[in-house]
């Protein structure tokens, strides 16, 4: 039945903090292994709407749908399990592991192995078909070599792949990429657009992504969402968007 | 609006202490890096503002613009490079002793303290600014340029207006003017009929040789304001020049980045290197019950570079 | 309405002491986002030296006043800040709470090496304690009471027109909201933060003075009494504004003292509920008011000018290194073991058998602090639910000791859940509060009841019940005693290390480096909290009967509050993210405290003092500064073993080694 549906529906989703509102109205669709697009300047609600689908947050109005099922009242985990990945705007590793840990935590937070019990009859060392999958995640984002260095010791660039690897290994339908090249510099950019790119095709993941460098948004996306103030002003292809004179105001504040 | 420039006008002594000696650079930046932690978001950043000059830094998101405004006053630390103000080095001052060489800063977001009236907020820093004496003159001053203030006066700021708060914030600095004002993304989130008020408010202390540096995404409206325009591109300065020149520097940027991005692109139908492939080919197998992975269109190349080379 | 007035007037001059030190509070906080545990501390430094100035060195009252209060508290608050709090970075809030709690247990036995125990009579000041100026609806109020009352008034209303109308209060205010801003505006934010300590300070020690001779001997305890009505009445305010904390003190003290009139002496509410009246409403406050939920959210519109926290390094040791010291391990391990069998006499092996027991309970701090990520101030109070319950089953049911302790584990392991549910939106500091008022409650209940608690002397055996049963395994006289303890030690060890190693540490892991991230990938937040309280609330049950079953008694003063704390103090010292860290902890604390028993009395509360100046690092080494020493000087040897292993080294270049050379772990740490 989600055949036919979207994987991620938004409905009229609003969200206000003390009186501003943040993100009003917003209503667009992405479609399973659909590659979309979200911009808007600065303080657009873009963050605010991610957190709003992860969970992190409860819209104040509308609906969130996954799979055709509502995401009302369900906790960040719960819609982590049902296949939503997420990376952050502020790399947030964590930071006393190494890179394997942490898809070896993802792929455990996924299958859901983890039990007291097993730890304490030490029958919890990693199988060798979970060692599989996180070699050839980390081989995918091209982390293979870093794989047991801590993060702490990892610079930022490293640190938001290791993130993307995260939220790959807990092999999500939609991924949500919250300004994945900030920081980064224009080589590792490319390689993340890259990733980005196998990932969507390969696996057959959505995502949608939020990202300021219109460089990566043009090769990415299948489609763009822009946003201003908190509300969609233009959706459509990426050329197509870029050339409404409405968004070119609004991300530029150049005169029509 | 001409109510600010005639308040400035009146508040000409102030002003008159207060501006730099003309023809001279009132901010000098050399060779500044900056970052949070292990953040670095700036790199080798060089320029300088002349005296009485307005200076539009523009940029996409992220780009620096906001780090910049804050290593020059002071509220993030260099890491490398120097911020002379008007012949003093400043680069490891702290905040308030760089406001008090007449350094003002207009953060982005809201930059007033909104639990304290907007009077009070007023009054703080009045009296830093301008001594203890003026602060009745120069608040009777603030209200008659912007009289919403006024009539709000012993409201908490934090019940005040996005709008209202900029300009409570505007007011901060525009009754006494300081040598420099930094600006940072003043018309983020106004309506337009705001962002005009402001804008003329900015021209007006600027007659009064006030030198600025306005950091903004509205490019158009910044750079017909201003009379040097740089442009930041990933920490680094992009275009230091006049602001006609801007406008395509900013287009070219666009465009390099365009290419960049299908570069990218051409990578992905390249990479996915000699030991990673099979792998790949591999977990999409496992994945998808062996279904149209896809990848045997990526020819494996041996000179693709791996992100962290 | 006479009777409850009657009741309730003597209440007045104890909330007012309450009054002014909630005001300290809620003032250092929002202005610097210190919770000042301390200023207990603060209290009772100016109470003594008040006292000891007029009673040992014969000044005048008003000179000794304007020394202990007006000079010496403040000038305290002053170094606090300028060489403690303002060096810890603003978002480091475990680093703020960890030095404020040291600094609690520190000072008071700093003070006792200084200003030996001794029975001074605290004076009054300008009021005549013996004179009652006025009778208030039959209630007489002295001397003692109208000091209180009325500099509480002037303090307090000084306070008030200092902040509202003056240019300091009003920077003072702005300094509060946002530093950075304030500094913007031209503001020596730094100074105006130091002089908010200094006036801080000051009413700790104004209100130390006021409380002191309502009691005939100056000692620490009834200031942390004070303390903690000041704690509930901050955060009925929820730490915001001083004039609801003021009054919410006053209430406090009205409504202890007006129940206090009500209640049946004797009832278990007299005895237990009354005196924990101020947790109760501490806790409440936490559940009920949602402005104590977001605490540890930054206000500060100019929050993200802030780095992020540098992560907890990793040691990274050579392999060679790393197997010559697992196997120096195992050599300690077994002389030890044989020491222990052999030539240590008695005395030491009692306790060294203590040390064992400690290492337990410590290990219990271990789990939910270094591998849980939640300071917990009730670590002693459930080692005392274990003790106990282990004890009232072998009196009563004639239950073995050693099942006994499986019970109580599981019992404390209850409590310790009781607990994680109530605190389950609680993080930081509401978490440490929460915990703390559990302590307090559990020690007010355990020590005011004579069936539960044993009384005074403790709970020891009765109805001819062997605690040492069977076969006299654990009698303290003989040698199966400690290898009953050494191996429950052991497994308790092993099934953390395992647990840490396994999916559960892991998980943990995730949820210590980043919550949002952890909640992201999958992991339920509120069932791992839940856990890891279980797992520590079991672990310190079993360490609190294992002390119970050496000491042959089960004393309340043992798990008293203040070791909650000092517990604390001692594992962030030894490094509370290793079990070697635990371990070296508890033998450290015994060893020293037999150690000290040699020296003159006065040196008794030594041990806290060493521990406490070692947690005050915390913000600079995390991890523990013997740990921190002891990672540095094992990369000494580094180079040493790389010459003597040479081809132990992993080849570099499959596993990345050249990132993580150059001393990765110390650089991280000093960054």
């Amino acid at each position: 039945m989600a055949e036919q549906g979207p994987l991620l529906a938004l409905r009229g989703v609003a969200k206000a903090f003390g009186g501003v509102n943040a993100v009003q109205d917003i209503t667009f669709d992405v479609q399973a292994g659909e590659s979309v697009g979200l911009v808007g300047p600065n303080g657009a609600g873009k963050t605010t709407l991610f957190n709003c689908v992860c969970g992190q947050l409860k819209n104040d109005r509308g609906s969130i749908e996954f799979e055709g099922r509502s995401l009302r009242g369900l906790p960040t985990y719960k819609r982590a399990r049902m296949g939503i990945g997420r990376t952050y705007q502020r790399a947030e590793v964590f930071a006393d592991m190494t890179v394997r840990d942490h898809l070896m935590v993802a792929e455990r937070a996924r299958s859901r192995a983890g039990r007291l019990w097993k730890d304490l009859c030490n029958m919890s060392r990693p199988t060798d078909e979970e060692c599989e999958k996180v070699e050839g995640t980390m081989a995918l984002v091209g982390l293979t070599e870093l794989a047991d260095t801590p993060v702490s010791a990892l610079g930022l660039g490293n640190c938001r792949l290791v993130e993307l690897a995260r939220a790959l290994a807990g092999e999500p339908r939609l991924l949500l990429a919250d300004e994945p090249s900030s920081g980064l510099d224009e080589h590792e950019t490319a390689d993340l657009a890259a990733v980005l790119r196998i990932i969507q095709r390969d696996r057959g993941t959505a995502v949608l992504l939020v990202e300021h460098d219109l460089g990566i948004v043009a090769e990415v996306v299948d489609r763009a969402v822009v946003m201003d103030l908190g509300s969609k002003i233009a959706e459509g292809s990426f050329e197509e968007v870029m050339e409404d004179p409405v968004v070119r105001h609004a991300y530029l504040g150049q005169s029509v | 609006m001409t109510s600010i420039g005639h308040s400035s006008s009146a508040s000409s002594p102030a002003a008159g202490v207060l501006t730099a000696e003309r023809g001279g650079e009132i901010l000098e930046v050399k060779n500044l890096s900056a970052g949070y932690g292990p953040y670095r978001a700036l790199f080798d950043v060089s320029f300088s503002i002349p005296a009485g000059a307005v200076v539009a830094l523009i940029g996409s998101n992220g780009a620096g613009k906001s780090t910049v405004a804050r290593t020059i006053t002071g509220l993030v630390t260099a890491t490398e490079g120097s911020v002379t103000l008007a012949g003093t080095d400043v680069t490891k001052l702290s905040a308030w002793r760089i406001a008090r060489l007449g350094v003002a800063h207009v953060v982005e977001g809201r930059g007033v303290f909104s639990s304290l009236s907007v009077e009070e907020n007023l009054v703080l820093v009045f009296r830093q600014r301008a001594g203890r004496r003026s602060v009745a003159a120069n608040l009777a001053r603030a209200y008659e340029a912007f009289p919403i203030l006024g009539e709000r006066r012993k409201q908490v700021a934090g019940t005040l207006s996005g709008g209202q708060q900029r300009l409570l914030s505007l007011a901060k600095v525009l009754v006494v003017p300081p040598k420099l004002l930094v600006a940072d993304e003043l018309s983020l989130g106004l309506a337009p009929v705001v962002v005009d008020t402001v804008y003329e408010g900015l021209e007006a202390i600027n007659r009064n040789g006030t030198a600025m540096l306005v950091v903004e995404q509205q490019v158009d409206r910044v750079l017909r304001l201003a009379s040097k325009a740089l442009v930041l591109d990933r920490g680094r300065v992009a275009y230091d020049g006049t602001p006609a020149g801007a406008a395509t520097a900013i287009d070219q940027l666009l465009s390099r980045r365009e290419e960049a991005g299908a570069r990218a692109a051409a990578l992905v139908d390249t990479t996915g290197g000699a030991e990673s492939a099979p792998q790949v080919a591999d977990m999409v197998e496992d994945e998808m019950g062996g279904a149209g992975s896809g990848l045997e269109d990526c020819p494996s190349s041996e000179g693709a570079p791996s992100p962290e080379s | 309405m006479e009777q409850f007035l009657g009741f309730a007037v003597p209440g007045i001059p104890y909330g007012c002491t309450y009054a002014l030190v909630a005001v300290a509070l809620v003032l250092t906080y929002r202005a610097t986002g210190v919770f000042n545990f301390a200023f207990a501390a603060q209290a009772y430094v100016a109470a003594l030296l008040f006292t000891a100035l007029i009673q040992s060195a014969h000044l005048s009252e008003w000179l000794a006043f304007v020394i202990a209060v007006v000079v010496v508290s403040p000038l305290l608050g002053l170094a606090f800040d300028r060489l403690l709090f303002s060096r810890i970075p603003n978002s480091n809030n475990m680093a703020k709470l960890v030095t404020s709690i040291s600094l609690l247990v520190g000072i008071p036995a700093l003070m006792q090496v200084f200003i030996p125990q001794n029975y001074y009579a605290p004076p009054s000041i300008v009021f005549n304690p013996n004179t009652v100026y006025f009778t208030l609806a039959g209630a007489p109020l002295n001397g003692l009471d109208m000091s209180a009352i009325v500099f509480t008034a002037l303090v307090l209303f000084a306070m008030g027109v200092m902040m509202r109308l003056t240019p300091l209060g009003l920077q003072m205010r702005g300094a509060v909201e946002s530093r950075r801003l304030v500094q913007l505006d031209g503001v020596n934010a730094g100074g105006v933060v130091a002089v908010a300590w200094m006036i801080s300070s000051f009413l700790a020690g104004f209100a130390g003075i006021l409380l002191a001779p309502n009691f005939s001997q100056v000692q620490a305890q009834p200031f942390l009494t004070l303390m903690v009505a000041a704690i509930a009445a901050a955060a009925c305010a929820a730490f915001r504004s001083m004039a609801v904390a003021a009054v919410a003190a006053v209430l406090i003290g009205v409504a202890t003292f007006t129940l206090q009139g009500y209640l049946p002496t004797q009832s278990f509410l007299f005895t237990s509920i009354l005196p924990s009246l101020p947790f109760l409403v501490l806790v409440g406050a936490l559940l009920f008011h949602p402005g104590m939920r977001k605490l540890d959210q930054a206000t500060d519109p100019l929050a993200s000018v802030d780095p992020p926290l540098p992560p907890l390094a990793a040691a990274v040791r050579t392999p060679a290194m790393g197997r010559v010291i697992s196997v120096l391990w195992y050599v300690v391990l077994g002389l030890f073991i044989v020491s222990m069998l052999t030539w240590i006499p008695r005395d030491w092996e009692s306790v060294l058998n203590q040390g064992l027991a400690f290492s337990t309970l410590f290990l219990s701090i271990t789990l939910i602090t270094g591998m849980g990520g939640q300071l917990s101030l009730a670590q002693a109070g459930l080692a005392g639910v274990g003790a106990f319950t282990a004890a009232q089953l072998a009196n009563h049911l004639g239950l073995p000791m050693m099942a006994g302790m499986v019970v109580g584990a599981a019992f404390a392991a209850a409590v310790a859940v009781l607990l994680a549910v109530l605190s389950l939106r609680l993080r930081g500091l509401g978490l440490a509060l929460m915990t703390l008022g559990a302590a307090l409650v559990f020690d007010n209940i355990i020590q005011s009841s004579q069936t539960l608690g044993g009384g005074s002397g403790g709970l020891g055996p009765m109805n001819n019940v062997d605690w040492g049963s069977p076969f006299g395994l654990l009698n303290p006289n003989g040698h199966a005693l400690f290898l009953a303890t050494f191996s429950v030690l052991v497994v308790v060890t092993l099934a953390i290390l395992m647990i840490r190693r396994g999916t559960v540490g892991r998980l943990l892991g995730a949820m210590r480096g980043s919550e949002t991230a952890a909640a992201g990938i999958g992991i339920n937040l509120t069932w791992q909290r839940i856990l890891i309280f279980a797992l520590s609330g079991a672990v310190a049950g079993i360490g609190g009967t294992l002390l119970v079953i050496q000491q042959g008694v089960a004393n309340p003063q043992q798990f008293n509050y203040v070791f909650s704390l000092a517990f604390v103090v001692i594992v962030v010292t030894t490094g509370v993210t290793t079990v070697e860290g635990a371990i070296q902890g508890a033998f450290g604390y015994v060893i020293i405290q037999k150690l000290l028993g040699y020296a003159p009395a006065q040196f008794a509360n030594l041990t806290f003092v060493l521990f406490a100046f070692g947690a005050l690092t915390y913000a600079q080494h995390p991890e523990g500064i013997l740990e921190f020493q002891k990672r540095r000087s094992m990369q000494r040897f580094e180079p040493l073993f790389e010459r003597l292993f040479p081809g132990s080294q992993p080849d570099a270049g499959s596993q990345g080694e050249p990132l993580i050379a150059g001393g990765l772990s110390e650089e991280a740490v000093r960054g």
